[in-house]
């Protein structure tokens, strides 16, 4: 009885203490770190998204409501053009890619036009899907490590995916254009892409790219319904202050 | 002269991935690139080294039907510990290994060396074992992601390589893996089969 059941009960109730006051000690210890990098990914994500030369002030930072149940959270910048005022939204979106979520940042102006797209987490395949924060680089293997060339490219934030989504459309379906990558694209073929609506896929991740797209469609879709509710509360308040 | 001749084990003659051939899902995911492949290295054999010395010392104390959850719950602690301290000082690694170091925990070469060499080793012999297999599987995987990296991506340590060639796709998804790693395989079975005569 003690030898079969007793005794390894105790050891393995032993070790799975131990191991488990371990890891607690080392979560305390990173909990920190880690939530600080995640918390300045994001704020990095929203510069990216809404860049100062575009002249957008944040004036409600993570704006929470509910949309069909779920709550959706997003942050508007305005800048002033003239008497009017320009409104642009920023908002995080989600949606499974290859494997694991994609989450992103996503800015829009008032028209619905992409202003910038920064991916902040994701757990694609290395080499294909997770190429999505590839960078443009024209430095080589060569002229890293033994200097014969000078050239180092220029400081970017974000990777050519990302930049690929400026300008684009988002009332009309964002499609898929399969005549290889933006980062080696011709003029012309960015100016059919742009055309088109559409952003080039990345060469053996096309679930990637698509649930990205996907995930945009979705955010603007409860992005549109949190506008609408955020008029129709003004309404009653407008409404209510009329009445005596 | 012991450790010598375990190192060399392990790297060599008893090689995890290519001569006992396990611990091979890690092996073709993770060998897209060399950095990749080192950082990879660099975690399995924290983990191997921290579960072969405590499997070893703990290993009077293990009743032998419960040896292999214990097994379990040691390596995943470590893999947990591995995780957690990427995350937090080293983001762009775990990024790009994302769910590889998780998967650490059911690598075989882990707990095949726990079950087969610590568990009945002194602590001394299982933390050479353990640098020793750890040092041939990042012999392995650094020789795949070299050949990986040069033909799929055309790049080097993440640098462009030769510029303006055109990388051959296939050599970077799984099917360029395999075929990497057969001729891996065949040129050390043909340097081993000289060696014998």
């Amino acid at each position: 009885m003690f030898k079969t059941l007793i005794k390894p009960t105790l050891i393995l109730g032993t070790i799975g203490l131990i191991s488990s006051l371990t890891l607690s000690y080392i979560n305390k210890l990173t909990k920190p770190e880690i939530e600080k990098r995640l918390q300045k990914k994001k704020d990095e994500a929203y510069a990216a998204v809404l860049p100062q030369q575009l002249g957008y002030i944040i004036v409600e930072k993570d704006k929470r409501v509910l949309i069909d149940g779920q709550e959706f959270v997003y942050t508007r910048a305005e800048k002033k053009d003239g008497e009017r005022n320009i409104n642009a939204y920023a908002f995080e979106i989600a949606k499974r890619g290859y494997s694991g979520l994609i989450r992103s940042i996503v800015a829009v102006d008032e028209n619905m036009k992409i202003l910038g797209l920064s991916i902040i987490q994701q757990t694609e395949t290395p080499g294909l899907g997770a190429r999505v924060k590839e960078m443009i680089s024209k430095e080589t293997f060569f002229s890293h490590f033994f200097g014969n060339a000078a050239e180092t490219a220029e400081q970017n934030a974000q990777s050519w995916f990302e930049q690929q989504f400026i300008g684009l459309d988002c009332t009309k379906q964002i499609g898929i254009l399969k005549k290889g990558e933006f980062s080696t694209a011709s003029e012309e073929y960015k100016k059919e892409l742009l055309e088109k609506n559409s952003v080039s896929a990345i060469t053996g991740a096309t679930i990637t790219t698509k649930a990205v797209i996907d995930s945009i469609a979705e955010g603007i879709e409860k992005l549109k319904k949190a506008i609408d509710q955020e008029k129709h509360s003004q309404n009653a308040i407008h409404k209510e202050g009329k009445t005596p | 002269m012991k450790i010598f001749e375990l190192i060399k084990n392990g790297i060599w003659h008893r090689n995890p991935v290519l001569i006992i051939g396990i611990g091979l899902c890690p092996t073709l995911a993770v060998t897209t690139s060399v950095s990749n492949a080192l950082w990879m290295t660099v975690a399995a054999m924290f983990v191997l080294v921290g579960s072969n010395i405590l499997v070893s010392s703990i290993k009077r104390i293990v009743p032998p039907h419960i040896r292999i959850p214990i097994f379990i719950t040691i390596i995943a602690s470590f893999v947990i510990i591995v995780e957690l301290l990427l995350k937090a000082y080293q983001p762009e690694v775990d990024k790009a290994l994302g769910i590889f170091i998780p998967l650490i925990v059911v690598n075989c070469i882990i707990l095949g060396r726990a079950e087969e060499f610590a568990y009945k080793n002194s602590i001394l012999d299982s933390l050479f074992d353990g640098i020793g297999m750890g040092l041939g599987l990042g012999f392995a995987l650094t020789l795949l992601a070299f050949v990986r990296e040069i033909l799929g991506a055309n790049k080097l340590f993440g640098y462009t390589f030769i510029p303006g060639m055109e990388p051959s796709l296939m050599m970077i998804m799984a099917p360029g893996a395999f075929f990497t790693l057969a001729f891996i395989l065949w040129a050390m079975n043909a340097i081993k089969s000289k060696q014998k005569k």
